[in-house]
């Protein structure tokens, strides 16, 4: 038993649980008391091991993976179970109906559009199983939409999305989204908010079954894959799924106010200087007019003031989202924040978060901003257009925050324009949500914009992003 | 305090704490292997309930300190009373003691006025020490606890180390306002607590609300569920869901309709925007 908990915690370090050995020998000394049932077990582990709410989801996976006798045995037991379902690799065929038995010869669909429209069945079945809400339906339907990937391959490893994608396609998924919606109409709040439930329990169903196949398939490696994928701090922005994207819009909310109160501690704690004398008076009233402890004067931080220009191309969409919701969380560090978003050409934003959740000022940029003219990102044309349109809300105390990949699809750079925003600003930083390594591949170039920027940082994952706001403010 | 996790759960549901598996092992746990509780989890599902419960069920003494931004040792551990030793130097130079004997004395026990946690390190008996939303403490109040917490003793520089007479069962609520370093949560049992089911808060209303009708209590608890899965600023708790309760059968009702609801729905609700959400959506939400 000893040592099968040490394994659990070793794979749960490795997903980005913070477990020390004090904590592993707590939990042994708790089971000792306890005993081993099933339900104590369970809650014995959870209340030792996990001291943070947003560890428990892949706490939880963890452990229904690792005490599921069925994945004690790995690659070999599995290959042996399997056998039959070793098939040559077909191409794609269409993928249609559900009659389809699972497990027969079928290749994997791969378009969004397979299907569609056709398939009016498995749409139907899709839709009467969210509505009915059985769960042991909701199972089945899962596990036959899993099976219909035939075989799993390394490649469904690599990328789980696309092998969701593919399930979904079977299953009809967005048809029967779409079918929801349209009858949500006609139904109470309730009931659609009970669908709504639903369906992301039957997501994240799916990836369960997805991810148990690909262990039973893979063995050891794969499960550990799995876990690495799970530490929201390493993890890059732009393979987060879903529920990572909320969990990881909450950290940013803490870290924001992490921000924000050192800011303003140390400076409480740090008055030194300047004596206030009336205070120090008025306090020594109370020792009899001694003054024991001398009262100082306060000291008001000075506050930069910034101006952000994030790029909402799809390359980037989603750390600018980020990007903007720890900007606007912290805004009352900043005397004035200005942003713009920007495809080809760049929108103020900024009227977009006023008195409103960040949710709903993010969404409103989308609906309303003119941000786009030709839908392929192009710097160099937005620089152009900043300086024509934009170009008074620079000046010398400005921090101009750039959030971009910098792919100018082969477009002319237009340096001489950017030159130009750095010379007028007080300090230029550029926020490059990509790896090291593809700066200044293909359409990149990175380093030319680089060249006139103060600071430039690669900051693809949470980690990184701590670390730099940490920098700049 | 406790011998098995039965009798957590059977003490607790006599003091009106209906507790299930989870929190008993978490709270048994804590009092067996000596460490702090640690309960996060959203404001008014009874973090601060627990604690109360568990003073209650173990017949002790609560000693409760509530943490806020400023908060620091001579708050919470204990403090020289400066006017009460400045009288006494005053006093003792009209008399023929000496610098050293004034000196002497004006450490001693008299002066100083001990706080919640050096109470609870030097009761008697076992009491149970609630340090009620610790996420609204300062960074640097939290590393001062890790002392008291782990060895259950305070290093003062006038009297040395104050060992603990009797270790105290240490409960610690957060609402998640800001994260705890690992070496604080290292320290502790963790315990999240969460909105209960719908059967648990049923069974919740009932027990504290005894004289409200069967089906009124249903309702209730079914609206305020699917107003939960709403996405709101602010989602209604347990505390909310009972006060709710208590004024509807105040008011004589014996069945919820929409204007009742909406003209009661600030009492459910926190914030305006999420109100209007509700009342937008109102008739669609009601149970049947």
């Amino acid at each position: 038993m000893d040592s099968k908990i040490l394994e659990f915690a070793t794979l749960l370090r490795k997903a980005g649980v913070n477990i020390s050995h004090t904590e592993v020998a707590d939990c042994l000394q708790a089971l000792a008391l306890v005993g081993v049932d099933k339900e104590n077990f369970y809650n014995t582990l959870a209340c030792t091991l996990v001291k943070d709410q947003s560890h428990f989801r892949v706490f939880d996976k963890l452990f229904y993976y690792y005490f599921d006798p069925e994945f004690t045995g790995h690659r070999s037991e599995a290959l042996k179970r399997w056998p039959d379902l070793i098939w040559p690799e077909t191409t794609a065929g269409s993928c249609s109906g559900t009659d389809q038995i699972p497990g027969t010869e079928q290749g994997r669909s791969t378009g969004f559009g397979q299907g569609q429209g056709l398939a009016t069945a498995a749409v139907d079945n899709f839709v009467q199983v969210i509505k009915t809400g059985n769960p042991e339906e909701i199972a089945q339907m899962v596990k036959k939409g899993v099976e219909s990937l035939g075989r799993i391959r390394e490649d469904d490893l690599k990328d789980m999305k696309e092998a969701v994608r593919q399930v979904k396609v079977f299953l009809e998924w967005n048809m029967g989204v779409y079918q929801l919606e349209k009858d949500a109409c006609n139904v109470d709040e309730v009931v659609w908010l009970t669908w709504q439930e639903r369906l992301e329990q039957m997501e994240e169903l799916l990836y369960r079954e997805l991810e148990k196949a690909v262990i039973k398939e893979l063995g050891q490696e794969a499960l550990e894959t799995i876990l690495v994928r799970e530490n929201l701090n390493e993890l890059d922005f732009y393979r987060l799924s879903a529920s990572q994207v909320k969990e990881i819009k909450k950290k940013i909310g803490k870290f924001a106010h992490k921000l924000a109160t050192r800011l303003s501690f140390r400076q409480k704690r740090s008055k030194h200087g300047t004596i206030d004398l009336p205070k120090t008076i008025r306090k020594s009233m109370a020792t009899g007019g001694v003054p024991i402890k001398p009262a100082f004067r306060d000291r008001y931080p000075t506050r930069p003031e910034i101006v952000v220009l994030c790029d909402i191309s799809g390359s980037v969409k989603v750390f600018s989202e980020f990007m903007l919701q720890l900007v606007y969380s912290i805004q009352n560090r900043f005397i004035n924040v200005q942003s713009f978003v920007f495809v080809d050409t760049p929108d103020q934003v900024t009227d977009y978060f006023k008195n409103r959740e960040i949710e709903d000022g993010i969404k409103n940029i989308y609906n309303k901003a003119k941000f786009s003219k030709t839908a392929f990102s192009d710097y160099g044309q937005m620089f152009i257009d900043f300086c024509d349109q934009y170009f008074d809300v620079l000046n010398k105390k400005t921090t101009l925050l750039i959030i971009g990949d910098a792919r100018n699809n082969y477009h002319k750079e237009h340096y001489d324009y950017f030159q130009k925003m750095c010379r007028e600003v007080k300090k230029v930083i550029w926020l490059n949500p990509e790896p090291v390594q593809n700066w200044d591949q293909e359409d990149s170039i990175m380093s030319g914009y680089g060249l006139f920027c103060d600071q430039v940082f690669e900051c693809r994952n949470l980690e990184q992003l701590e670390k730099v706001v940490k920098k700049i403010i | 305090m406790f011998s098995s996790i039965q009798e957590v759960k059977e003490k607790l549901t006599k003091q009106q704490y209906l507790i299930n598996d989870r929190l008993a092992t978490a709270v048994f746990l804590a009092a067996k292997l000596h460490k702090p509780l640690l309960i996060e989890g959203p404001a008014g599902v009874g973090k601060t309930e627990l604690a109360k419960a568990v003073a209650k069920a173990v017949d002790t003494e609560l000693i409760r300190l509530q943490c806020y931004e400023g908060l620091d040792e001579s708050k919470a551990l204990f403090e020289w009373n400066y006017q009460k030793q400045l009288l006494r130097i005053q006093a003792n130079h009209l008399t023929e003691k000496t610098w050293e004997e004034t000196k002497a004395n004006i450490f001693s026990e008299e002066f100083y006025l001990a706080r919640p946690i050096m109470k609870a390190l030097q009761a008697e008996k076992p009491v149970v020490l609630l340090v009620d939303e610790l996420d609204k403490s300062d960074e640097e109040f939290e590393s001062f606890l890790l002392e008291a917490l782990s060895d259950y003793q305070v290093s003062i520089p006038e009297l040395g180390t104050v060992k603990a007479k009797s270790i105290p069962l240490v409960v610690l609520t957060s609402n998640n306002y800001r994260d705890f370093s690992d070496a604080l949560k290292r320290r502790c049992i963790h315990l999240y607590i969460d909105y209960p089911s719908f059967e648990r808060e049923l069974a919740i209303v009932r027990l504290k609300v005894p004289n409200i009708n069967e089906a009124l209590a249903e309702k209730i608890v079914k609206f305020v569920q699917s107003v939960r899965k709403m996405v709101l600023k602010k989602s209604p708790s347990i505390s909310e869901t009972l006060d709710w309760a208590r004024t509807l059968v105040l008011l004589g009702v014996d069945t919820l309709d929409e204007e009742l609801v909406m003209n009661t729905l600030n009492i459910l609700l926190k914030y305006q925007q999420d109100i209007k959400k509700v009342e937008e959506r109102i008739g669609g939400l009601l149970p049947e």
